[in-house]
């Protein structure tokens, strides 16, 4: 019956799409690699209104706007729903989607505050092909927005099928070993699959330590 | 009328604006924290405030979360999803006993008495609280899913702030270890947590 519920989230922490995922939501995922800081606080690209970058302008989390990283897109059909991460939830007045340059929706929350799960379903107007969705999320009471851009494949179809992926082509590495000490994000492989350690660990054989345990099964390699 | 905020000391000790930090090192060259079950039983005396306030603070974070995840392990549809609700419910179960028995070995509170306001001052509620967990309690369905992990990956962003913090200023080796630990193991989580979100 108590509640004991902590302000956990420093200031800065906010919040970004997970749905399809975002580019900070790829990153954070380990989708894609060499992100920079991005991977330790993807709900922190805070910027001041009005940017159609998806940094939000200025230097910090350039790497959003390199279009050169070949962010993976999620299949999706002409509607889509985009779900938000949110660590803390500011009065807001609108949430803006555009595509190249175009608003193609908006939500306007009057100043309210959000709720704690945030999705919209926008349509996409009839584009079809790889497309990237800037999202801004304008706060009500500070001269700042948080940003994200989507990466989508877009289908001809009306619906909204499951979001699908298309990871790039996995390829083996270093095979394991029993005696190595391995940290967590660590790849090896071990018969014919590729396996990322959780965490620390040594001595531990992949394909023994259950779904949850510390090796998960990447798939097959070649 | 137990609504305890600490915000105000975090804010004290991490910033209140949005700043930059400084990138951790690759998981390749930091140093290979234990498993997450070898937290020892006990602790070192020698602290400083950071140390305490981590403690404290990672308790309140629990305490939510394990709501959360009891929910989550009885009623997601999928079962990747259940499972990991699971594995992280006893987690955060034996996570909370090691930090009590720390925080008593020590004489200190389990919960800060920090100032209450600065939160609100702040513009921004936790994303997560009885209101916010019953809410999700009456969804279903894939769209209960979607909505659970979203909550979790937003709390678990906290416990990654929260560990940094203690890697900054903290002083006990054991509490930062506990730290490392907890950003190396919660960042791990929410790959696997952003991936389900995902599709």
């Amino acid at each position: 019956m108590a509640s004991l519920f902590v302000a956990i989230s420093p200031a800065q922490a906010h919040g970004y799409i997970s749905s399809p995922a975002s580019r900070q939501a790829m990153c954070a995922q380990g989708r894609v690699a060499n992100c920079g800081d991005i991977i330790y606080e993807p709900q922190s690209v805070e910027a001041p209104k009005g940017s159609m970058q998806c940094n939000g302008g200025g230097t910090r989390f350039a790497v959003l706007n390199d279009n050169s990283r070949n962010w993976p897109t999620t299949s999706v059909g002409q509607n889509v729903t985009f779900s938000w991460v949110l660590t803390a939830r500011h009065a807001t007045s609108t949430w803006e989607y555009f595509v190249g340059g175009t608003r193609i929706a908006v939500f306007d929350d009057g100043g309210r505050q959000p709720a704690a799960n945030v999705s919209h379903n926008v349509s996409l107007g009839g584009r079809t092909g790889r497309i990237t969705v800037l999202a801004r999320w304008n706060i009500a009471d500070t001269i700042n927005a948080f940003y994200a851009c989507v990466d989508l494949q877009v289908g001809g179809g009306g619906g909204n099928p499951p979001p699908t992926t298309q990871p790039p082509a996995p390829a083996c590495g270093t095979p394991w070993s029993a005696s190595a000490v391995y940290t967590g994000g660590a790849l090896v492989s071990h018969n014919g699959r590729r396996w990322q350690a959780q965490w620390w660990t040594q001595g531990e054989t992949p394909g023994t330590t259950g779904e949850w345990g510390v090796w998960r099964d990447q798939g097959p390699c070649g | 009328m137990r609504r305890v905020l600490v915000l105000a000391a975090v804010l004290a000790l991490a910033g209140c604006g949005a700043q930059p930090r400084a990138g951790g090192a690759p998981a390749s060259e930091a140093p290979p924290p234990p498993p997450p079950s070898a937290a020892p039983a006990t602790v070192d005396g020698a602290r400083n405030p950071t140390d305490v306030m981590f403690l404290q603070m990672m308790l309140a974070h629990h305490e939510p979360a394990a709501t959360l995840l009891e929910l989550g392990r009885g009623k997601a549809t999928r079962a990747d999803v259940r499972g990991l609700a699971g594995e992280l419910a006893t987690a955060v179960a034996a996570e909370t006993r090691t930090i009590t028995g720390w925080l008593e070995s020590w004489g200190e509170p389990l919960v800060s008495t920090a100032h209450a306001d600065a939160h609100a001052a702040h513009g921004g509620l936790p994303a997560l609280g009885d209101k916010e967990i019953a809410e999700l309690g009456r969804t279903g369905g894939a769209e209960f899913d979607t909505a659970f992990l979203n909550l979790l990956i937003g709390h678990q962003h906290g416990a990654v702030e929260l560990a940094r913090m203690e890697a900054t200023s903290g002083q006990n080796p054991q509490v930062k270890e506990l730290a490392a630990r907890t950003d190396e193991a919660t960042r791990a989580q929410i790959q696997q947590l952003l991936r389900m979100v995902a599709g």
